[in-house]
């Protein structure tokens, strides 16, 4: 085995650092929502975090209504979903920049619908500023193609992975596409009851709202010029619409190559202890 | 607390008579007792502590919401401008910081209270770590319990450790990160300096351009009144969160919880008012020289595990 261990040592040096301590020392102070892997992993990669980052949009998501028997997009919810999200990005990538960041990492987007007011819904994007210590080997810039801090959901180690597999993140890409399933006619329902069949237009609808949200997603890739989309989530979720009321988001960080080979070190195996 | 004295004679100063006999006991029988798992004590041998005991802090405060004067004041009047990121001037319709120094401090008392609350109980846990002798307490659980009628118990629980060697900090140290965390943070040339939070909670006054949003016909639109209020109350919390970073004399921050909330007052009749509160949590952490270990770097592995 190669691996060693550790030694465990005394952490003076840690303690004469805490002894040594002033309020209001000049620092390079930072703040991060990081997990300490991530935070260690970002560095690793070459990244040193700049600072939390945030934006938010309380929205007003007006109502549509569906016809009963008609399975459609209610594209107005789907606008108002996708505009809220975008405005919230927008701002947190705002901050990024205006800290001179190179990309924003660990993003979530949390959408929270308000108690006071039903259709009232926070859109929340926050994540950490990253600037990296050089540029990448193959030149250029970090940022993506629209001189923006690259923004990305993977987790640190994710984040890590990527960077080693020689691949850069351009951007988060989303679509979204809310979509009215239609109600089953009254003869038809009867005529099922008891029998095991497929739905076909239960089939075709969710089939229909996922491509719409995911070609949504695919368009803005292209238009980042990526090379493809990591990470991707596909959620649905009918928020307080109802039961036949449904947005189906789909979400991923798309990435480009920093070089030709994909190659990474080979892991090292190891039997685990733990069950879990 | 004034004039409030138990039936131990406790007058709230210093621990209850029980957390001291409890410390003493500890102190005196040499019995280490730890709320660390298997992997954590691991965690702990290799950043060099050894646990000295389970550690806790608590108070239960009672907080009404004094102070609150009803609907008294239009946006944009006073309150503290947040300077993070060197924002733009005050715009008129910005919502009112009330926490901090500012003439419409109507819920200052409340942050106040919170404040308090959460630095007793932080307080009394570092009190009994140090009287055990530690240098640090790990894993600690910041907790708050809303219990019947306007009370509410802050609770700090941890494991105090100390460090095996001769240099001792000046103040012990609290951090919500569990001894594995802090032993990959030592190893990487980092020590965490304590918990830390920012805290901020404002007004603002229901207008034209908050109700006219709300209409049920006003379609897809931003509700723009209410995303100043919320943002600014995060971004005035923020704040507060980095400057206790700098009050510590740390270098860094990592954010382990942020929690906002925003909801309704009645502030007169026919009228309607909105606050918003936001706490940020986190562990402030300082970077050290060492000469002794090499950062370790990561290593790719695979667990041969099965997926079930």
């Amino acid at each position: 085995m190669t691996v060693h261990t550790q030694p465990s040592g005394v952490p003076d040096d840690a303690m004469r650092r805490l002894a040594q301590m002033r309020p209001g020392q000049p620092t390079s102070l930072f703040t991060s929502d990081l997990s300490v892997n991530e935070f260690l992993l970002v560095r690793e990669a070459g990244f040193r975090p700049l600072g939390l980052v945030l934006g938010s949009s309380i929205y007003h998501v007006g109502i549509q209504f569906g016809r009963w028997t008609q399975n459609r997009e209610l594209d107005q919810l789907s606008q108002a979903m996708y505009h809220a999200r975008e405005l919230a990005m927008t701002r947190m990538e705002a901050e990024a920049d205006a800290l001179g960041a190179d990309g924003i990492v660990g993003v979530r987007l949390d959408i929270e619908f308000k108690e006071f007011g039903s259709e009232l819904a926070e859109f929340i994007a926050i994540g950490t500023a990253v600037k990296a210590d050089a540029p990448p080997d193959s030149g250029g810039s970090w940022r993506n193609r629209h001189n923006q801090p690259f923004t990305s959901d993977l987790s640190g180690q994710d984040f890590w992975t990527l960077i080693q597999a020689g691949y850069a993140p351009l951007g988060m890409t989303m679509g979204s596409c809310v979509y009215h399933i239609a109600h089953q006619r009254f003869w038809q329902a009867m005529g099922n009851i008891g029998q095991n069949v497929e739905i076909p237009q239960y089939t075709e609808a969710l089939y229909d709202a996922r491509e719409l949200a995911m070609s949504r997603m695919q368009a803005e890739a292209e238009q980042l010029g990526a090379e493809g989309i990591v990470g991707v989530q596909m959620l649905s979720n009918t928020h307080r619409w109802g039961g036949h009321t449904t947005e189906f988001f789909a979400i991923g960080t798309a990435v480009r190559p920093l070089r030709p080979d994909h190659v990474i070190a080979k892991p090292q195996l190891v039997l685990p202890l733990t069950d879990r | 607390m004034t004039g409030n004295v138990t039936v131990d004679g406790w007058d709230g100063r210093g621990l209850p008579p029980v957390a001291r006999a409890r410390v003493e006991r500890a102190a005196a029988d040499g019995v280490r007792t730890s709320l660390l798992s298997a992997d954590g004590l691991a965690g702990l041998e290799v950043a060099g502590f050894d646990a000295v005991g389970e550690v806790l802090g608590t108070t239960v405060m009672q907080i009404g919401w004094t102070g609150w004067g009803g609907c008294g004041w239009q946006p944009g009047w006073g309150g503290n401008r947040s300077t993070f990121l060197g924002g733009p001037p005050y715009q008129p319709g910005e919502p009112v910081v009330v926490t901090g120094p500012s003439r419409w401090s109507g819920y200052e008392p409340y942050a106040k209270a919170i404040r308090r609350g959460r630095d007793t109980a932080l307080g009394r846990m570092r009190q009994e770590a140090s009287e055990l002798g530690a240098d640090g307490v790990v894993g600690v659980r910041l907790t708050e319990e809303r219990m019947e009628g306007q009370k509410h118990e802050f609770m700090a629980l941890g494991t105090a450790v100390r460090s095996r060697g001769r240099q001792r900090p000046e103040r012990t140290f609290t951090t919500d990160l569990a001894a594995q965390d802090l032993a990959k943070l030592l190893g990487a040339g980092w020590v965490p300096a304590g918990i830390i939070y920012g805290l901020s909670i404002a007004v603002r006054h229901d207008d034209w351009r908050t109700n006219s949003a709300l209409s049920p016909f006003a379609g897809n639109i931003e509700v723009s009144g209410y995303t100043e209020l919320i943002s600014h109350v995060r971004a005035a919390a923020r704040d507060d969160f980095a400057r206790q970073v700098g009050n510590l004399g740390a270098d860094a921050a990592l954010m382990s919880g942020l929690q906002s909330r925003m909801w309704k007052i009645e502030a007169g009749e026919n009228h309607t008012d909105h606050a918003a509160s936001c706490i940020v949590t986190g562990n402030a952490i300082a970077q050290f020289k060492t000469r002794r270990r090499p950062t370790p770097s990561s290593l790719t592995i695979l667990p041969l595990r099965s997926m079930r």
